[in-house]
């Protein structure tokens, strides 16, 4: 596999690891490295081990699949570890509400444009850059939604809990930074005429707003 | 409990190979035994194997870290069917097994 081949895959892992960070927020360290890792561990491999036939954006696309398909089950894991529970299957409302965010999710994501271009073959998830403007409105798009749907459950439901309590202005300054790079990107698009490979200068994807980053 | 049988099942097979299973590894075991083509969801995943942890059905234990460092990848977490693990496999209901072996005949 080429560096350039990939570069979009490296990108996709990195998008999916910055949602791992952002569903294990708050958590106990032990609990949220543990996570951490694992999905890391699990990105990795999946990168290093695609065979030479898979294109880079087709490698890309399967990885951000996976991470959509598994969103429900994030969300629901998050929520019984903030309560202090072993795994269980989400109630049915909220299981509506959480496939509604992922249709959306599905619905960017496949008109995702992955480009080829940054991102060596041995940079670290942390590392890589995001310098396409499509490509970034619609990874934000693309977990934007259930971001904030989460949110709005766990204050639905946890919200009085004191555990949760202290890590809820960080959370809501992290869904309302998201929100904001969303629009600002979207400002840019509609500034530059719509593109599908207009280049920005590179943008970290971790953006979460100084002394609250997960 | 599909999902569980499936784990045990596939998971039981790569312990033998390899002596105990990591997360990415048993996403391609399970995709291949189930004849798709994409492989589980992260959520999906290790939300299952956390609550078959849990409850005693795996066991698992982090790679060494400087020899995963030296293999120039992140450490796996090693899982491995405990014995009641191996135990609820075995008790499995005939149906799901049935019903499971003749999805993947009319697959293969």
């Amino acid at each position: 596999m080429t560096n350039d081949r990939q570069s979009g895959a490296m990108r996709a892992a990195a998008r999916v690891s910055s949602w791992a960070e952002f569903y294990t927020f708050g958590l106990p360290d032990d609990v949220r490295n543990e996570r951490l890792d694992e999905v890391r561990s699990d990105l990795h491999e999946q990168v290093t081990s695609a065979d030479g036939h898979s294109s880079d954006r087709s490698l890309a696309r399967r990885i951000l699949g996976r991470s959509i398909r598994g969103i429900v089950a994030d969300v629901s894991w998050r929520r019984d570890q903030l309560r202090g529970l072993a795994p269980r299957p989400l109630s049915k409302p909220m299981r509506v509400v959480v496939a509604l965010a992922v249709a959306a999710g599905v619905a960017v994501s496949s008109m995702l444009f992955v480009s080829s271009e940054t991102a060596s073959s041995n940079a670290s998830l942390a590392e890589v850059q995001v310098g396409d403007l499509e490509y970034q409105v619609r990874s934000e798009m693309l977990f934007v939604v259930p971001l904030s749907v989460q949110f709005a459950e766990e204050v639905k439901e946890v919200g009085s809990d004191p555990n949760y309590t202290a890590v809820l202005p960080q959370e809501r300054e992290g869904v309302a930074t998201e929100w904001n790079n969303l629009r600002v990107l979207l400002s840019q698009r509609a500034s530059r005429g719509r593109s599908w490979n207009r280049a920005l200068p590179p943008t970290s994807i971790r953006s979460w707003p100084a002394g609250s980053a997960p | 409990m599909t999902i569980e049988y499936d784990i045990l099942e596939c998971g039981s097979q790569l312990e033998q190979s390899a002596g105990g299973f990591y997360g990415f590894g048993l996403a391609q075991s399970l995709a291949d035994s189930r004849g798709q083509d994409a492989l589980i969801g992260h959520g999906t995943l290790y939300k299952a194997l956390s609550r078959m942890t849990v409850r005693g059905l795996l066991s698992s234990e982090w790679e060494d870290a400087d020899s995963a460092t030296l293999a120039g990848r992140p450490r796996r977490r090693m899982y491995r069917v405990t014995g009641e693990g191996a135990r609820v496999l075995a008790a499995r209901p005939a149906a799901t097994a049935i019903a499971v072996g003749q999805a993947r005949a009319s697959l293969a």
